[in-house]
């Protein structure tokens, strides 16, 4: 049997594992990044938002995935704001300022 | 250069959600009688034109929370907000509305009164018209 392709399949399946080994390094010190910055940019009281902030990179689907987050409830009424406070959005302006650079990364990686 | 003013964009869209009879409040919730909508307005990512009008084009950020007292009632008002805001102009701009992320509704832990509260984020796209 003949495989229409299979080549150049073998040769893509090469060519993605030489990227993402790369990429996933890429995008754990990105999160990394913003991991710190996150917890520079919540407020210190207990210490314990702060505290709270994770990250973990995984391979998916639909491709590389880092998820950020935080395990202290309060985080998302410091991220978002009550009815009376306003929104201190520190894991979304720490996401903006590392984001750009990522995407950056991937458009290098990918045309090498 | 043709800059945005973000405090333009976000008076517009002041306007705009009391036009269509919301009570708002523009980052600050004191002394609004419920039902409200709160907007605030956030860090902008900075300028992101064209090659030769860098600064033209920038993207704003801002966030409605909408305060009722019940947890339907913000349901009610935030698909209010959502009616409208699409529909934002700004004079001599022309801009483009997306809805980033929607934080869930929940009960405001700093009150006692049962106070609901819940809304979105957004994002204006503008440019210069002409």
């Amino acid at each position: 049997m003949i495989v229409q392709g299979a080549d150049e399949a073998a040769a893509g399946l090469r060519r993605a594992a030489q990227i993402d080994g790369p990429l996933r390094s890429d995008l754990q010190e990105v999160a990394k990044n913003i991991k710190a910055d996150y917890q520079a940019g919540v407020g210190r009281v207990s210490g314990r938002t702060a505290a709270g902030v994770h990250y973990e990179t995984s391979v998916t689907a639909g491709g590389l995935q880092a998820v950020i987050g935080n395990t202290h409830f309060v985080a998302r009424f410091h991220e978002h704001g009550t009815a009376h406070h306003g929104p201190n959005p520190a894991l979304q302006q720490a996401t903006a300022a590392h984001v750009p650079s990522w995407v950056e990364q991937v458009a290098q990686r990918r045309s090498r | 250069m043709n800059l945005a003013d973000p405090e333009t964009h976000f008076a517009a869209v002041v306007a705009l959600l009391a036009d269509a009879g919301l009570t708002v409040g523009e980052g600050d919730a004191a002394g609004l009688s419920l039902p409200y909508v709160v907007v605030y307005l956030m860090p902008s990512s900075g300028p992101s034109g064209p090659v030769g009008a860098y600064q033209d084009d920038e993207t704003m950020s801002f966030q409605t929370t909408c305060v009722h007292r019940t947890a339907r009632g913000v349901e009610w008002v935030k698909n209010q907000v959502r009616q409208v805001v699409y529909s934002l102009t700004v004079t001599g701009r022309r801009v483009h509305v997306t809805r980033d992320l929607e934080f869930q509704t929940s009960r405001d832990p700093d009150v006692e009164q049962p106070v609901f509260f819940g809304g979105d984020r957004w994002s204006i796209w503008s440019t210069p018209t002409g």
